[in-house]
């Protein structure tokens, strides 16, 4: 089979269909998690096929498209995705996260702030928060009914008592719209705030776990914490290493075998733009 | 100066290079056919058929190749294929008592209507490797292919010792088009099954024969061979033959229900295959009897019995792709863990 | 027929509404011609969004209608409210309950009905001011020809959330949504 046979963005248009529903749905019920159907991918479940899913679902022809993974367009997964739609959709790419009209990501969301009519769409592995405190879907399903968030607190808590703070630092449970409990997705906490009151779109797909779950823009986002322990940042002691960068996400990088590390920033684009403004 | 890692495409690019020689091995050697493939692996082609939920032998062979013989990869091609092909309809229930029968065996009586067929089966081989396997000239003639041959299990049920089952007239589930939610009703725990892998529900199946969740089965009947799909399209109205397809069906016997009202009887397991997946239909009998456990009213206490554990890890597609997305770069997560990590060790030298 | 990139197309325009409620989005489509009683724009919707998976529960309608919609959609039409999937509501006033179409369960609250209503007219000016996911602050809007009590249905339809069902307005080349998310206001109220 080669590239004609296929349809628009691989999907046949029932499928399309099922999933656009549900993420309308998702939409309309901020941080909900709705089942969809989820189909295999030509990529391994479990690599970004509730992503590709969404994406594939929402993109058209007028589209420009972005994809990282890490932070960044080279990684490989990102490149294989990214292929995947010039392939299939034939649609124009991009590495500059303000040019993007959907952004596909992986574990980060970008430095550079998203605009109004922008689509951030997360790769999901586990969407349900609770999931490691019960791993029962019925039991899960039923917390979410009656608001019964009461288990991760208790989590949260113990982790104080352990450790002398939250020891959870990515994948960091947030309230979406003071309703539901959602997982912001592996990204680090770091990140956290940049989902609250996001102008742009944020939809999450996990493709294994068949579920799709959204945030529309202007959207409360609101990372567990308690009074006295209130939600943090991490700091690095240095900036980028590369562009200087004081506010962005540093991936740690082995220089040597006797110690010696660098800390450069994990969003490319974002620290290739910052080089270039020097 | 440091220069951040590029070149994710060439790297790819020289791993599909590498992996499409690795795949051809050494090529002084001829390069097998997929008709080779269908023709003389044909129970790794039907593995792949019934777990990729795809009855296509072309495909399923080509598949097998292209994965370099890795079956759960290529059940995974297959399964990926699925997704271009549009759905127009659902087949009727295929009638498996009119089945052209060429290998038919009960555990449960010496002898009965129809007889017992062994067919082509391991069984009773010697498990000798042999250098040379080309078939011995036939010295009688091949065993007959029987058709409308009585299940064993109906025979049982005309003396009301094992449970009837009924047709529903509820429209049949299908965990393709309706995301799974438990509690599963049996239909679409018995399609989840059927796709399930076949080495997960051997050693669930095992686990229960061994003592956790005891079923006390019975092999009622196996049968194998072609039954005819049949269809009706919207258009005429009427039911027409579409195609033939070999399977393989296991009806299990277990052990007793039965409460005040109505007497002890026989309960049944049953599991269906495409193609000759004998070992994969047997483990899916014992499974779907386990599962039917709170149905039945008894006590749910083995993992083959947890419904939810067993349908949500049986699919080796998913499950082989989220064990192996650990291959996948994790190093700003990772990064995340070791920043917290340092902060914990320093706060705690402070308090010291 | 409606080709699969515009649908891509439409689904967008649906999409930008349903995030930014009460937002007017533009619907410069090629559109089908259906028959009488039903408008382009409803059909558009229904061409894209519905297949054999989504009974549609219909106000009015025609054999012509009905057929129109089986044959492009195959989707089966219902007559019972609480089995639709997307109901089509329009006329000159309308005039209908929210509460009696599917309004999901607490465990699932997306197995409920959205509702396509056409209307004369959207603006974005109007009585209506709408909060909530979506609306940096606030969203004023109005649909004409709804009757009065339909508002205070709408009120009632987010004082179940996250029950509830969600609703699609077109009018002439036009779009707007109001989830059940968004907090509806009417001026007098304020």
């Amino acid at each position: 089979m080669s590239g004609p046979h296929y349809n628009f963005a691989y999907l046949n248009e029932q499928t399309k269909r099922m999933i656009r529903r549900a993420i309308l749905k998702a939409v309309a019920i901020p941080g909900y998690q709705v089942p969809f159907a989820a189909r295999e991918m030509p990529m391994p479940l479990g690599w970004g096929t509730g992503g590709v899913q969404v994406t594939a679902a929402c993109l058209t022809a007028e589209d420009t498209l972005k994809v990282i993974d890490q932070g960044a367009d080279d990684t490989t997964n990102a490149v294989s995705i990214r292929k995947f739609f010039v392939k299939t959709a034939n649609v124009a790419t991009t590495e500059q996260t303000e040019e993007a009209t959907i952004i596909q990501t992986r574990h980060r969301f970008p430095e550079t702030p998203l605009k109004e009519n922008q689509i951030l769409v997360y790769q999901v592995p586990i969407p349900e928060p609770l999931r490691f405190l019960e791993p029962r879907e019925t039991e899960t399903r039923k917390m979410h009914a009656l608001e019964e968030y009461g288990v991760m607190h208790v989590k949260l808590y113990e982790d104080i008592s352990r450790f002398g703070e939250i020891a959870t630092a990515y994948a960091y449970p947030a309230l979406v719209n003071d309703r539901y409990m959602f997982d912001p997705s592996p990204i680090p906490k770091f990140d956290n705030p940049k989902l609250d009151q996001s102008p742009a779109l944020q939809l999450f797909g996990a493709g294994r776990e068949k579920r799709i779950y959204a945030i529309p823009p202007y959207t409360k986002v609101k990372s567990l914490d308690f009074e006295d322990y209130p939600f943090t940042l991490p700091t690095w002691e240095k900036p980028c290493a590369i562009c200087g960068s004081k506010t962005s996400y540093l991936d740690e990088i082995l220089t040597d075998d006797q110690g010696g590390r660098m800390f450069v920033c994990s969003d490319t684009d974002y620290c290739r733009k910052n080089q270039v403004a020097k | 100066m440091y220069v951040a890692v590029k070149g994710g495409e060439k790297a790819i690019d020289a791993a599909h290079q590498l992996l499409a020689e690795a795949r051809r091995g050494d090529p002084s050697i001829p390069e097998i056919s997929t008709n080779q493939i269908e023709e003389q692996l044909s129970l790794g082609v039907d593995r792949v058929m019934n777990e990729g939920s795809l009855y296509d032998r072309g495909f399923a062979s080509l598949a097998i190749k292209q994965a370099r013989g890795d079956m759960i990869e290529a059940i995974f091609l297959l399964r990926a294929a699925r997704t271009t092909l549009t759905r127009f309809g659902y087949a009727l229930p295929l009638d498996t008592a009119q089945m052209q029968i060429r290998r038919r065996i009960s555990a449960a009586f010496k002898d009965l209507p129809g007889g017992q067929i062994l067919g082509p089966t391991f069984d009773y081989t010697h498990r000798l490797l042999e250098e040379v396997l080309v078939p011995e000239p036939a010295k009688e003639a091949p065993q007959p292919i029987l058709a409308d041959v009585p299940k064993v299990l109906g025979l049982l049920g005309s003396e009301g010792l094992i449970e009837l089952e009924f047709a529903s007239d509820q429209p049949v589930g299908d965990i393709t088009q309706d995301p799974p939610s438990f509690p599963m009703s049996r239909d679409q725990r018995l399609q989840s099954l059927a796709r399930g892998d076949e080495g997960f529900l051997l050693s669930l199946a095992y686990s229960s024969q061994r003592g956790f969740g005891r079923t006390h089965p019975f092999a009622g009947e196996i049968r194998l061979g072609e039954v005819e799909v049949c269809f009706i399209p919207e258009e005429l109205g009427f039911e027409i033959v579409i195609g033939e397809m070999t399977v393989t069906e296991c009806e299990m016997i277990n052990q007793f229900k039965g409460s005040g009202n109505t007497p002890p009887q026989f309960t049944r397991g049953y599991g269906l295959t495409f193609g000759h997946c004998e070992r994969k239909a047997m483990s899916m009998a014992l499974v779907d009897r386990a599962l039917r456990a709170g149905e039945l009213g008894e006590e749910r206490s083995a993992p083959i019995h947890d419904e939810e554990f067993v349908i949500s890890h049986a699919d080796n597609v998913q499950a082989t792709g989220f064990v192996e997305h650990l291959k996948l770069p994790h190093y700003v997560d990772f990064q995340s863990e070791l920043l917290l990590l340092r902060q914990l060790r320093q706060d705690k030298d402070r308090a010291e | 027929m409606i080709e699969s990139q515009a649908k891509a197309l439409i689904f967008r325009s649906v999409l930008c509404a349903m995030s930014q409620p009460g937002r007017i989005v533009d619907f410069n489509f090629q559109m089908p011609s259906p028959p009488k009683g039903l408008s382009s724009e409803i059909a558009t919707l229904l061409l894209t969004l519905c297949d054999f998976q989504t009974p549609i529960w219909m106000k009015s309608s025609t054999p012509e209608i009905d057929k129109y919609i089986k044959f492009h959609t195959a989707a089966p039409i219902t007559t019972r409210k609480k089995n639709a999937a997307f109901a089509v509501v329009s006329g000159p006033d309308v005039d209908f309950s929210l509460s009696g179409f599917a309004q999901g369960t607490h465990e699932y609250p997306d197995r409920s009905t959205t509702i396509l209503v056409q209307v004369d007219h959207l603006q974005d000016k109007g009585n209506i001011y709408l909060t909530g996911p979506g609306i940096a602050e606030t969203q004023t809007f109005d649909a004409k020809n709804v009757s009065k009590n339909f508002w205070t249905d709408v009120i009632a339809n987010h004082a179940n959330y996250p029950l509830g069902v969600d609703l699609i307005f077109v009018a002439a080349m036009k779009l707007a949504a109001l989830p059940r998310s968004t907090h509806v206001k009417i001026k007098e109220q304020l």
